[in-house]
């Protein structure tokens, strides 16, 4: 069948699949020049997700001793990293120490620069501990269970830690930064049955959500992060914390990025996918059979 | 910085090695194959040494090594996990009974704890979840119907290939409509959260490697 | 029915491990706990043996005339650059090369990879239409919808769009994400029970 459509427009269609990569890098690129506009923002308003956790982090187990089970991938790690430095820095004005173990390789790579980062920062080295890597995924996290002190740990937090037991039950709190190979629902499957008093919270990336919201909603986990939108809710709520009610004021380094790129990219993307359903109840050009 | 995580004292030559690294992995959405795969291999060549390096460095001598130094008498376990590794490190050049050895203690651990919390830490509290409370009223009543009703539609479409009735078979039929759905809600918030990583690379060459809108 | 030594280590090592789980007893713990120890070094073994398989097959790689050279080379560069500092640096994984190596090369390589998705989701969508039209047609389109939820504006069009994106993901993707995880949780829990219980063939 002879196609009528213009010649421009055939040729549109023919490349566009080809050029839509290309032009969404642009349209990012041009928001990210751009910058903050007004009327736009990340962060879902009213965000419930976003004030429980903030809520949680504000109650008295978050100034004790803080379990950072930092296991999140490399890959997504970038879309909860402000929120996860956000807690981080919420718990270290509430003076909470942060002792951070990790049971995969990408998450214990990620834990020493943040520990780099935080013993370069405005934390005290007295409330921070490193400890370390445990192999064996849901057999570590068990191990852990028994003993998460390394013999080598020394200090204060440490000797007060053994002293408790020396395994996860001797910590207030669990903050559980998750990835792909360990995450809430391993913590909520292995640990939660073990040491059931333990409080704990997550940060996920969006991938994770089915994985662990149901776990908040069961009340499983006191809190959880798992949305970019939600994460970026709970940035902003601790950026635009008062010094009030006790709380104290939060430094925050590390922001979300702006709305304007975000929102480029989602309306070509809207536009894209549309194309792409019409395609479906349309008969191809050979052109656009070539394209595929 | 936007970048992923400090680099320190060795920052500038650091920025140009990560934006380099990213501009060759992005390579691909140019036609250009190779790069792309080359970035690939290192990318795997990195994670498998650092795998291997925290094997060592952190689980095997402070784990194993040192302690069977210090006092070999009281880690009876660790001779256990000594010889098994050697086993398990040795297991093509061994016969297949005492090669599976390893492999046996391996499974048996990941299947019970598997199985375990499945059931105690999941199941269990889940169904307790979807479940309603009798207490709840207007608004979070309907809410809860709906919620349980999706997920008992979804449960069933996710045991298939069972023989069962024709009225559950329809339900389980509703239930993969609603499962599709489901899941395609969450593509659209994956969507938007894969833009943020973009955006934030992006943000990565423009603002911090090349300095526009610093 | 027939069982082998190994078969039979399987079985012991997991009903260890379930009984654990369920009886508080000082014995067992140790011995569950003896158990663990074995396996957490067992796993690290494991990740040596890949580690060493995939040297030893790039190793290869490199002298292969017809094979990708450079790619193998690139492997065993990259397993050097952080295996040969960390080995030799007291602080090992923490040493200062190891962490730039990490920032500099690791981190954004991954990063880079996956934010590859959001662009390629478009191609991902056309070739998954034409494929399976019905299905992937209900997914984008539920896709779609939610997008147009999250759209990042301000004032009360924003806070409307995302109480209902809010709610969407709350009640009824909630339902369907509760009913995925309680399917995964029993088909886990089924395929472990076989395994452990030699079920199905998996005996020997």
């Amino acid at each position: 069948m002879t196609d009528r459509r213009s010649p421009a427009i055939r040729a549109l269609r023919r490349i566009g699949p080809r050029l839509a990569p290309l032009t969404l890098i642009a349209v990012i690129v041009i928001g990210v020049v751009v910058g903050s506009v007004g009327g736009l923002r990340l962060g879902a308003p009213r965000s419930a997700a976003a004030w429980a956790f903030q809520a949680a982090l504000d109650g008295a187990v978050a100034r004790g001793r803080v379990l950072v089970a930092f296991d999140p991938d490399i890959g997504t790690y970038a879309e909860i990293r402000p929120a996860v430095r956000a807690a981080l820095a919420q718990l270290a004005a509430h003076g909470a120490s942060l002792s951070f173990i990790s049971f995969s390789p990408e998450g214990r790579a990620l834990a020493v620069a943040e520990l780099d980062r935080l013993g370069r920062g405005s934390v005290q080295a007295s409330h921070l501990l490193d400890l370390g890597f445990r192999a064996g995924a849901e057999a570590g996290l068990i191990g852990a269970v028994r003993s998460a002190i390394p013999d080598a740990a020394s200090g204060a937090l440490a000797d007060g830690l053994r002293a408790d037991g020396g395994g996860v039950a001797a910590f207030d709190m669990t903050l559980v930064v998750g990835g792909t190979e360990i995450g809430p629902r391993s913590w909520v499957e292995q640990v939660a049955p073990r040491v059931p008093q333990l409080r704990a919270l997550a940060i996920v990336p969006t991938v994770l959500e089915p994985l662990a919201a149901p776990y908040a909603r069961s009340g499983q986990l006191a809190a959880l992060l798992a949305t970019t939108r939600d994460a970026a809710a709970y940035v902003d709520l601790v950026r635009g914390d008062p010094t009030v009610a006790g709380r104290p004021a939060t430094t925050i380094s590390d922001l979300p990025p702006a709305a304007l790129p975000i929102l480029l990219g989602m309306l070509l993307t809207l536009g894209a996918l549309a194309d792409a359903i019409a395609a479906r109840f349309r008969r191809p050009t050979d052109g656009e059979e070539i394209a595929a | 910085m936007t970048g992923l995580v400090d680099l320190g004292d060795g920052g500038a030559v650091a920025l140009w090695v990560a934006a380099l690294a990213t501009l060759v992995t992005w390579s691909i959405l140019f036609g250009v194959n190779r790069p792309f795969r080359w970035s690939q291999r290192l990318l795997a060549g990195l994670a498998t040494g650092y795998l291997a390096l925290i094997a060592i460095r952190e689980v095997i001598v402070p784990g194993l090594v040192e302690p069977l130094l210090a006092a070999p008498a009281e880690h009876p376990a660790l001779w256990i996990a000594l010889g098994l590794g050697i086993v398990l490190l040795g297991a093509r050049w061994l016969p297949p009974a005492i090669g599976a050895l390893p492999i046996a203690v391996l499974l048996g651990a990941t299947a019970a704890f598997a199985l375990g919390g499945a059931i105690v830490g999941t199941v269990i509290p889940q169904l307790a979840g979807v479940a309603l409370y009798p207490s709840a009223t207007g608004g979070a009543l309907s809410s809860g119907i709906v919620a349980a009703i999706t997920a008992v539609l979804v449960l069933l479409a996710f045991v298939h290939g069972q023989p069962r009735s024709r009225a559950v078979a329809g339900l389980a039929g509703a239930g993969r409509w609603i499962m599709l759905g489901g899941l395609g809600v969450w593509l659209g918030y994956l969507i938007v959260a894969r833009l943020a990583l973009l955006a934030d690379r992006v943000g990565f060459l423009v603002v911090d490697w090349l300095g526009i809108g610093r | 029915m027939r069982r082998s030594f190994p078969a039979a280590l399987l079985l012991i090592v997991g009903l260890l491990l379930l009984l654990d789980l369920l009886v508080a007893n000082p014995s067992l713990d140790a011995l569950t706990g003896g158990i663990g120890q074995v396996v957490v070094v067992l796993f690290a073994a494991a990740a040596l043996l890949g580690a060493g398989a995939l040297a030893a097959r790039h190793a290869r790689g490199t002298l292969d005339p017809d094979g990708d050279r450079v790619g193998s080379t690139l492997v065993l560069v990259g397993m050097a650059v952080v295996l040969i500092p960390g080995l030799l640096a007291p602080e090992g994984a923490s040493s200062a090369p190891v962490r730039w190596v990490v920032g500099a090369l690791l981190v954004p390589i991954g990063a880079s990879l996956l934010a590859l998705t959001a662009v390629f989701v478009i191609p991902a969508a056309r070739r998954g239409i034409r494929l399976r039209g019905h299905d992937n047609g209900v997914l984008l389109l539920a896709a779609m919808v939610t997008i147009v939820l999250l759209l990042p504006l301000g004032g009360a069009i924003g806070e409307a769009l995302a109480s209902a994106a809010g709610w969407l993901l709350q009640v009824p993707v909630g339902g369907v994400f509760a009913g995925l995880l309680l399917g995964l949780a029993l088909a886990t829990a089924v395929a472990a029970a076989r395994v452990l219980f030699g079920l199905g063939g998996a005996d020997d």
